[in-house]
């Protein structure tokens, strides 16, 4: 009885269940929690507060009233979907009883524990949570700068950049030559380059079925790799090239008025070319004190507090997350753990210990799904993979399985982003 | 023949610095590994790498078995006169392979 | 994917075991159900039949 008492009250999010032991405040003054960044990992960690520690003053600080989804606007690239499909308003964080302030954070002072917005509004927290995302890193590739994403898109902001790739692969002419540029490791959605290329493949396989999708890659080896090859040998030969780290695909450079991509090895000029960026954790990441060196947030695995500033919580994209991938799943799991843990802390208890789901599913094709699952916990001060568990969808699955998969694909955006923002 | 990859500007100025860049395929098994059945696999690394300039070296590198596999070199040289740039690697096995490029200095 | 809603305790706990032991047909969630002992997967069903 005792062992199960206890893992009651550790498991924490499993398959987005929060098992925990309702907190009680001993505070007289009700507890008050900001979170910055109204993403997957934001929006659900104000509310997760506020459903834990209901008495708790939550205050979510995003500078857009719409958010734009980044899972499936590859589809919105390929023209498979809208962009409207895409965008959530708050309504629904504000109706859970978080207050939203439309702004954007400027500075964080950890020691007076206030975050000070564009307006020059300072709101004081008893504890932070920051989930700011990502920013492209301007300085990591020569020649790429804000004027260049104008005439080579990243689109790994979902939204206008999203638009602007979709209108320049429409108005290419049959026959166009596509280059995409991956960088390294780590960057936000770890499959999201691959899935591109298969739907941007897709895309000119029916549309413009002359041209075809240069990949130039800074790596050797990606997720669900065998999975995305064996795809692209079968569905899109004609249409697809992928350039490995070790058969010259590292671009060094790149020049926008020429359209030209400089590998260590060749020139590719392209009709279209969308450049993705090497990024690090959003500005207000180094602002606060929360990154370090490498332009990401370090943390504690249990409890998701910054390793470098007390009584800032970190998760999402930003955050150094040990073996999880840079996902909307994994941000949403992160949060969950992240409100339990502040909602326990807060309250003067231990946080428990957890466990945390990811999965990210890929679209190869329309009913061609794929994914990658895993579960993780804190080992030795790091999330780590649970052993035995996880691992991407089979190589040899049939194709009502593929075909499930994409089903399930959209279920789970649907259920995500109802749970986020419905 | 292993293949390689190789950038080296095919023209230069007189006393210019170029840089040469190149990458080989070779798995550079270490020789610490094992199979799953205990048998040691036997080490297959490139050793040497010899970069000359109109017969002349101008550039040598050892390689040892804490290098990844594809080795990737990079190095620079200043642009004296026109002529072949050869690149050569050896190693275990009698691996051996040598690429050409012609530059034109002016 | 069988739905969760209006499942007993008992029998997440067995659909659980049997994505685990790989007896029940699963795309994902065989891989996801190894990731919990016994007693975590025992926690999840209590708290998924106490939701309405």
């Amino acid at each position: 009885m005792s062992t199960r008492h206890r893992s009651r009250r550790d498991v924490l999010a499993g398959l987005g269940a929060v098992v925990l032991a309702a907190p009680s405040v001993s505070a007289q003054t009700a507890p008050r929690v900001v979170v910055i960044g109204g993403g997957f990992g934001g929006a659900t960690a104000a509310r997760e507060v506020k459903r834990l520690l209901p008495n708790a003053e939550v205050v979510l600080v995003t500078d857009e009233r719409t958010f734009t989804a980044c899972p499936f606007s590859n589809l919105v690239l390929a023209g498979m979907r809208d962009i409207s499909a895409q965008q959530f308003g708050y309504g629904g964080v504000e109706k859970a009883g978080v207050r939203i302030a439309f702004s954007a954070a400027k500075a964080v002072d950890a020691r007076a524990r206030s975050v000070t917005l564009g307006d020059g509004t300072r709101l004081a927290f008893d504890r932070l949570i920051a989930s700011p995302g990502i920013d492209i890193r301007w300085d990591g590739l020569e020649g790429y700068n804000e004027a260049a994403a104008e005439r080579m898109p990243h689109a790994w902001k979902a939204g206008d950049q999203t638009l602007l790739l979709r209108r320049q692969l429409e108005a290419m002419d049959d026959g166009g030559l596509v280059v995409m540029s991956v960088p390294a490791n780590p960057f936000r959605c770890p499959p999201g380059p691959y899935e591109r290329a298969s739907l941007i493949a897709h895309y000119l396989k029916t549309r413009k079925p002359k041209s075809k999708l240069l990949v130039l890659d800074a790596k050797d080896a990606f997720s669900k790799q065998r999975l995305f090859q064996a795809a692209w040998k079968s569905i899109y030969p004609d249409h697809l090239e992928w350039v490995s780290l070790s058969t010259g695909g590292k671009v060094l450079s790149v020049d926008p008025a020429t359209m030209t991509l400089i590998t260590e090895f060749g020139r590719h000029t392209a009709a279209v070319a969308n450049v993705i960026p090497p990024q690090k954790a959003a500005t207000i990441a180094t602002t606060a004190g929360i990154a370090d060196a490498t332009g990401w947030c370090p943390i504690d695995p249990a409890t998701f507090e910054s390793r470098l500033v007390a009584n800032i919580h970190v998760l999402g994209d930003a955050a150094i997350a040990g073996a999880m991938p840079k996902s909307a799943f994994a941000a949403n799991a992160q949060a969950k753990v992240c409100a339990a843990a502040v909602a326990s802390l807060l309250s003067g208890a231990p946080a428990p210990e957890p466990k945390l789901v990811n999965t990210c599913y890929s679209l190869v094709a329309p009913e061609y799904g794929i994914s990658v699952a895993g579960v993780y916990h804190p080992v030795g001060g790091v999330l780590a993979e649970v052993k035995g568990s996880g691992g991407t969808s089979r190589l040899d699955a049939a194709p009502d399985v593929r075909a499930a998969e994409a089903l399930f694909a959209e279920g789970w955006f649907k259920t995500i982003t109802h749970e986020v923002f419905g | 023949m292993a293949r390689a990859l190789i950038n080296i500007p095919p023209k230069a100025k007189r006393g210019e610095i170029i840089t040469i860049r190149t990458l080989i395929s070779h798995h550079m098994e270490t020789g610490f590994r094992y199979t799953t059945t205990g048998t040691q696999i036997p080490r297959d690394i490139i050793t040497t790498f010899v970069a000359t300039y109109n017969g002349e070296e101008i550039f040598r590198a050892d390689l040892f078995p804490a290098i990844a596999a594809n080795p990737f070199i990079t190095f620079t040289t200043v642009a004296t006169e026109s002529g072949t740039i050869a690149l050569s690697w050896s190693g275990d096995n009698g691996f051996a392979a040598t690429e050409q490029v012609q530059i034109t200095v002016e | 994917m069988p739905p969760l809603a209006g499942r007993s305790a008992a029998d997440i706990v067995r659909l659980m075991a049997a994505f685990r032991g790989g007896t029940q047909p699963a795309t994902v969630m065989d891989r996801i159900a190894k990731g919990f002992s016994e007693a975590e997967t025992e926690a999840i069903a209590a708290w998924y039949a106490g939701q309405k």
